[in-house]
């Protein structure tokens, strides 16, 4: 078995240390250790604030662990120059922002800043990656398009073929489909899912747990900075998981293709439930 | 990933279509050879050369115009030291050197502008409106009072008030770009509190150096000449490619810091540089002229009307605040019999152009 793409050794971090005034809920890792192969699409579930999106984040290099560390292909990823990591790791952020009237084809050609220099301003393998991309997320026909005169479902897939173009191993989305109705986020989700079929590492922070359950072929749940459970969806989804990570009680169903789908006790909601917790659930 | 193929461009569309031209802007091209490849954009390169064009226009209007008129072959007589010795003087010894002074001005605002408005994400935000020039007035005020010399001869301390006021603002506002109106809020703060300090020092000054100051404080072209703009220019040569090279990396940052950051950019140093850069070129022109307003409002803006929405197109900036600055002190001069200072110019012109931005710009633009 060769080694892992990702591999997540122990990490702890807290915000505690950082800059700016985001102290306040500070969202903590604690002892996180978790692997990815190849080619595997891993999700992250969790209430609010468990730190999910800042072990994301950490994996990102947006935010250095106060210990542990985190080996790409064996290589600890802060041992990497920002330009290297770049080519080996891309980020889709929760809530990417974009200059007014940008042209998609613009957009993704962007992604390819970590390839190029001042005197390798626009090569041929720039192209090619640029071309992939569009071909790949299904955007080449929205290339002379305004990213704002599109779709939601639309403008993320342009966004993953920015991050595509980067040509990394690993891809990191911080809840792509989270302002998206059912059917834009079924698009973006089935990309995804291609991508990683394609041998893309993909860990994913997601907030939906049927669409988690249904896609990833790793599940991982986190509270309070740790991971409770992690494996595939049909072996790590029960009641008491859903109980232990959002308080709430509920009854785990099966789908025609045998995939576990949550759905919430009718005043399922534990009498010590606070209301933070249940603010976030989306089961219809 | 690794097939690089160094040399030839023009490989058959070997995956099909996209057609690889159309990823680039209309109107580029580029160059390959060997290992290295370039690239430039036809459009732009038009746009700047009109600039250019206009601004020869109005610098042989500026030759011309004045106190007393002269046509264009008298000018070019003078130029060529032929013609009367009154318009050779008129020409050479005042009219030439005050349009050098002005251009370099000019640019170095437009620069300054262009780059702070990308790094803020937010068109209002210009060294005058976050108090970067009040605050190289009061340390040539200061520097006055300590007896480092004449208002003319402090220029170091320009650089060095606007600076730490620079540098406060952005310590201040926390994250720079990602809070809308705050930073505004805090630069006019700053404005205010330097601008009150200033005016409580010069009242300590001998009262010819306070006129001067005072005179100076406005904004003026009147009497400048070579010697004086020669520092500036000098900081303009060499900031200028520092500039082409940051508001590359600017344009990555209005993906926000998370996608900048994760495209190889380091924001907090860009962030730095930035503020470092703009610091010494607003200093520059502060120090020639005195401090002149809106003109590093209205360069970049106009600037960003050429060009496209992922750019930072610092260098037909710099050309326009060229322009612009020429423009106004042209017009100063023959307004009325008695000269109005480019300053008042310049702040005519920009009070209805920063009206017209605020008021046209689409809504969602505002506040970020």
């Amino acid at each position: 078995m060769s080694e892992p793409r990702l591999a997540i050794q122990n990490v702890s971090l807290s915000y505690a240390n950082g800059r700016g005034g985001k102290t306040d809920a500070a969202p903590t890792v604690k002892e996180v250790s978790l692997q990815a192969r190849p080619g595997e699409l891993m999700i992250i579930v969790g209430p609010n604030g468990c730190g999910k999106s800042t072990l994301l984040r950490a994996v990102a290099r947006l935010h250095r662990p106060d210990s542990g560390r985190i080996l790409l292909e064996g290589e600890d990823v802060w041992s990497l120059s920002r330009k290297q990591a770049a080519t080996r790791l891309a980020l889709l952020p929760q809530t990417p922002t974009a200059p007014e009237g940008i042209r998609v084809a613009d957009l993704v050609r962007h992604g390819r800043h970590p390839h190029q220099g001042l005197f390798r301003q626009w090569t041929s393998a720039d192209e090619d990656a640029v071309r992939r991309a569009l071909l790949a997320t299904d955007t080449a026909d929205l290339m002379d398009a305004p990213l704002d005169h599109l779709s939601g479902g639309q403008r993320q897939r342009c966004w993953l073929a920015m991050a595509l173009a980067q040509e990394t191993n690993l891809l990191l989305l911080d809840e792509p489909i989270s302002m998206l109705d059912l059917g834009h986020q079924v698009e973006v989700l089935n990309l995804v899912r291609d991508l990683s079929a394609k041998g893309i590492t993909i860990m994913m922070v997601l907030h939906d747990l049927i669409a988690a359950a249904r896609y990833a072929d790793t599940l991982t749940a986190m509270r309070e900075g740790r991971v409770v459970a992690s494996g595939p969806p049909r072996e790590i989804l029960t009641r008491d998981m859903v109980r232990e990570l959002y308080n709430v009680d509920a009854h785990i169903l099966s789908d025609p293709d045998g995939n576990p789908v949550v759905t919430p006790a009718v005043g399922g909601a534990l009498s010590s439930l606070s209301p933070s917790n249940s603010k976030e659930q989306s089961y219809v | 990933m690794s097939r690089m193929s160094p040399s030839v461009e023009q490989a058959a569309p070997s995956l099909g279509l996209p057609d690889a031209a159309s990823f680039l802007p209309a109107g580029s091209r580029v160059v390959r050879i060997g290992s290295l490849s370039m690239t430039f954009n036809l459009h732009d390169l038009i746009s700047a050369l009109l600039i250019l064009l206009v601004i020869l226009l109005a610098v042989c209007a500026s030759l011309m115009l004045g106190s007393t008129h002269l046509s264009l072959s008298q000018v070019w007589q003078a130029i060529l030291g032929e013609g009367s010795p009154a318009h050779q003087l008129l020409t050479m010894q005042i009219r030439l050197p005050r349009i050098a002074a002005g251009l370099v001005v000019g640019a170095c605002l437009g620069a300054a502008g262009c780059l702070l408005q990308g790094l803020a994400r937010n068109r209002l935000a210009t060294p005058d409106i976050l108090g970067v020039h009040q605050g190289a007035t009061l340390a040539v005020v200061i520097a006055m009072l300590a007896g480092a010399g004449s208002v003319l001869d402090t220029w170091w301390a320009a650089i060095i008030g606007a600076s730490a006021t620079l540098l406060g603002v952005l310590a201040f506002s926390g994250r720079f770009g990602s809070n809308g109106y705050r930073i505004l809020v805090i630069g006019l703060g700053l404005t205010y509190l330097l601008r009150a300090m200033t005016e409580v020092l010069v009242t300590y000054l001998p009262l010819h150096e306070a006129s001067a100051m005072y005179t100076w404080s406005i904004g003026t072209l009147l009497g400048r000449d070579y010697a004086i703009a020669a520092p500036a220019f000098f900081g303009l040569c060499l900031l200028l490619p520092v500039a082409v090279v940051l508001a590359r990396q600017l344009t990555l940052l209005q993906f926000g810091e998370d996608t900048a950051a994760s495209l190889g950019l380091n924001p907090e140093r860009l962030k730095i540089a930035v503020v470092l850069t703009v610091a010494v070129l607003t200093a520059l022109s502060v120090t020639v002229s005195g401090p002149i307003n809106f003109i590093a409002l209205m360069a970049p803006v106009t600037a960003s009307f050429l060009a496209r929405p992922d750019q930072t197109p610092v260098l037909r900036s710099t050309l326009l605040g060229a322009l612009f600055v020429i423009v106004a002190d042209t017009i100063g001069r023959i307004y009325s019999d008695v000269e109005t200072p480019m300053g008042v110019i310049a702040t005519m012109m920009g009070g209805p152009f920063l009206l017209a931005v605020i008021l046209f710009q689409p809504q969602s633009r505002q506040g970020n």
